[in-house]
């Protein structure tokens, strides 16, 4: 099943949501979301909401690296936001905190 | 289009031919079936006006040759009927025709149906070449993809050799795994394990995983210590890969001598630690990113240190193994895993957990590579000495060289000299069994010297519960605030009672410590130090101690 994905821009704040399982199969429709974003100027700080994600497998953790690597120059915040339940497990199996802001 | 007509009536022939020429097209002609067969091989027509009622092999006989013939391509065949015959149109359509047309032939419907079957050969032939060109792709692929299979097979497991305390399992969920397991032994025969799971599966997981395992491999045959290997396989994994791409991973050394585990753990389910009916008793969870994904100035390679008392067993897996789902998209958790070792010792614990993963997967296909080992962790320890006698006469030159190195606290905290001795006299000529040896020798003389000359740890602190990792934790604290002191390392080669052998002295510039008080328990084996000194009392024709233990010489046979 796809993932959903929807992206809000307000003023310098930039907002994406995410929903269902995000994994390998979501890597084109995340990248072109991600890419869409970070083609905004003077954005400062980005959250991707996880909220409505039921599943995280390993690749969607490479994409959100990849995100944050893209993000980095422009010195733009990434944060994980709105994590539960198994998604936050994964996060933490996998020390994103160490990384990413993640609450 | 060059089009074959069959007919036994010449004046049929001739009109046909007429009308067909006119059309644009050439013409071949036969005047039976069998003719036609023949023609039909020789010249390779695009489409065939077929007769029915025929001498010696009439239409329907020579359609269902023809077909036969012209596998894989397709020829378009239409058949001629004299009556519009239904039964005719059956025997015509089975026998391999594509159309028909009754008599007399109606040729403004001709020219059309010719028209129809050239548009569908077009098509047909694009397809088969399609075809074929996609089945050439794919035979390329699977060559490709067994080659690829072949080698990495074989670098993964380089180097693996079974070791009696090492179970593993590993189920792959398409043809390459992303998981890998390997352990090996290090010079001192402590016990490297490693459990790693690269990003997603198939090939590109598999190839994250190379070079995993010839870091692994390649540190741990040197005798680098578990953080030194974690460090450098997160660099290579930084340097060769893409950023998206990282491998969680569990690196554990098992040391039998001292009873001791180090668990590096970033990124994979924690690591167990059971005692003999199943019960966990320590855990390791992730304490770090993956490897691959943090700079080299931001990774730790700290360790977590345990000391285990009473036989017991080390049990790493990937998440693929706790993720499993069921049909109702239950995974089968630590939970899971936890229910499945109750009471079950320590022989029969990977089948039951493939057991009871296998009932919660209940014929469902399995979506990640599944890998476990476990690693048993003995009461006792055979030691080196014991368990390798040695038989081989010592062949090689022993030369005359002398080796000395000055450390002070900075090279104690960045350098491992261990390896560096070892791969000097690996290339002096000495065999890996004596090699093993001299390593134990060494290390256990110079860690003697940091941690009771210049450290100034009292072994005595390793007694009781938890009194190892205590020492541990003070020992690294200590040594990260030491200023001053150094150790003189000298390794030379020597004569003694007419034997070659390798002298080894260390001296450390600390005030010296009660080395009576850790070689007097030579025989009781249960106390928690000094057994490394009788070892090496074991394995050294001669140890001799002066200034209060601060200066020790050791003499290393080579008979």
């Amino acid at each position: 099943m796809a993932m959903q994905i929807s992206s809000s821009i307000t003023g310098n704040h930039a907002n994406l949501a995410l929903g269902g399982r995000f994994d390998f199969n979501a890597t084109r429709e995340f990248r072109e979301a991600y890419e869409q974003i970070l083609a905004h100027k003077d954005l400062e700080a980005i959250n991707v909401d996880l909220a409505n994600v039921d599943y995280l497998d390993s690749s969607a953790l490479g994409m959100l690296l990849l995100f944050k690597e893209k993000a980095g120059p422009g010195g733009v915040k990434l944060s994980l936001v709105n994590s539960r339940g198994g998604v936050r497990q994964i996060l933490e199996v996998a020390n994103f905190h160490k990384l990413f802001t993640v609450s | 289009m060059k089009i074959l007509i069959v007919d036994d009536n010449r004046l049929n022939i001739t009109m046909t031919s007429t009308y067909c020429r006119n059309w644009g097209h050439t013409v071949v002609t036969a005047i039976n079936g069998a003719e036609a067969v023949e023609r039909y091989l020789a010249d390779k027509p695009d489409l065939i006006l077929m007769d029915v009622m025929m001498p010696i092999m009439d239409g329907f006989e020579a359609t269902s040759r023809i077909r036969l013939l012209s596998e894989p391509n397709w020829v378009p065949i239409i058949l001629l009927t004299a009556l519009d015959n239904d039964e005719d149109l059956v025997r015509g359509v089975a026998s391999g025709a594509d159309d028909y047309l009754t008599k007399p032939v109606n040729f403004t419907i001709l020219r059309e149906k010719i028209r129809i079957m050239q548009r569908i050969a077009t098509i047909q032939g694009q397809l088969t070449e399609s075809l074929s060109r996609l089945e050439d792709y794919r035979d390329k692929a699977e060559e490709e993809r067994h080659l690829a299979a072949h080698v990495m097979d074989r670098i993964v497991r380089f180097g693996q050799i079974d070791d009696d305390l090492v179970h593993h399992h590993l189920i792959p969920a398409l043809n390459f795994s992303g998981d890998v397991v390997a352990w090996a032994r290090t010079p001192g025969d402590d016990l490297h394990v490693l459990l790693g799971d690269a990003t997603g599966h198939g090939l590109a997981a598999a190839l994250s995983v190379m070079p995993v395992t010839e870091v692994f491999y390649g540190m741990t045959a040197k005798g680098f210590p578990i953080p030194r290997i974690a460090d450098e396989i997160n660099r290579k994994i930084r340097r060769l890969m893409p950023r998206e791409r990282f491998v969680a991973a569990v690196l554990a050394s098992v040391q039998f001598a001292t009873r001791t585990i180090q668990i590096w753990n970033g990124g994979c389910p924690a690591a167990l630690f059971l005692d003999q009916s199943g019960e966990v008793i320590r855990t390791w969870p992730s304490l770090h990113p993956p490897l691959g994904i943090l700079p080299e100035d931001a990774f730790s390679a700290e360790v977590d240190v345990y000391q285990w008392s009473g036989e017991g067993q080390l049990l790493m897996c990937s998440d693929g193994l706790l993720e499993a789902e069921d049909q109702d998209g239950v995974a089968f958790s630590l939970w899971g895993l936890v229910n499945a070792l109750e009471g079950v010792n320590s022989n029969g614990r990977i089948e039951q957990i493939l057991m009871a993963l296998h009932a919660h997967l209940a014929g469902g296909a399995q979506g990640d590579d599944v890998s476990l080992v476990t690693v048993d962790c003995p009461d006792r320890h055979i030691q080196l000495a014991e368990a390798r006698p040695s038989q081989r006469r010592y062949v090689g030159e022993a030369g005359s060289w002398c080796l000395k190195l000055c450390l002070s606290p900075h090279e104690f905290r960045q350098i491992d000299v261990l390896p560096f001795l070892l791969d000097w006299c690996h290339q002096t000529g000495l065999d890996e069994h004596r090699l093993s040896k001299l390593f134990v020798v060494i290390a256990e003389l110079y860690n003697n010297a940091l941690d009771h000359g210049l450290l100034q740890l009292d072994s005595r602190l390793k007694a009781g519960i938890d009194g190892f990792e205590h020492y541990i934790r003070l020992r690294g604290e200590r040594l990260a605030q030491l200023q001053e002191g150094h150790i003189t390392l000298e390794l030379s080669v020597v004569e003694f009672d007419e034997v070659p052998a390798i002298r080894v002295q260390v001296i450390d510039s600390g005030s010296g410590f009660d080395h009576t008080a850790i070689s007097k328990g030579l025989t009781d084996s249960e106390r928690p130090s000094g057994r490394g000194l009788a070892l090496i009392q074991n394995l050294c024709r001669q140890v001799s101690f002066q200034r209060n233990g601060s200066d020790v010489t050791a003499i290393f046979p080579l008979d």
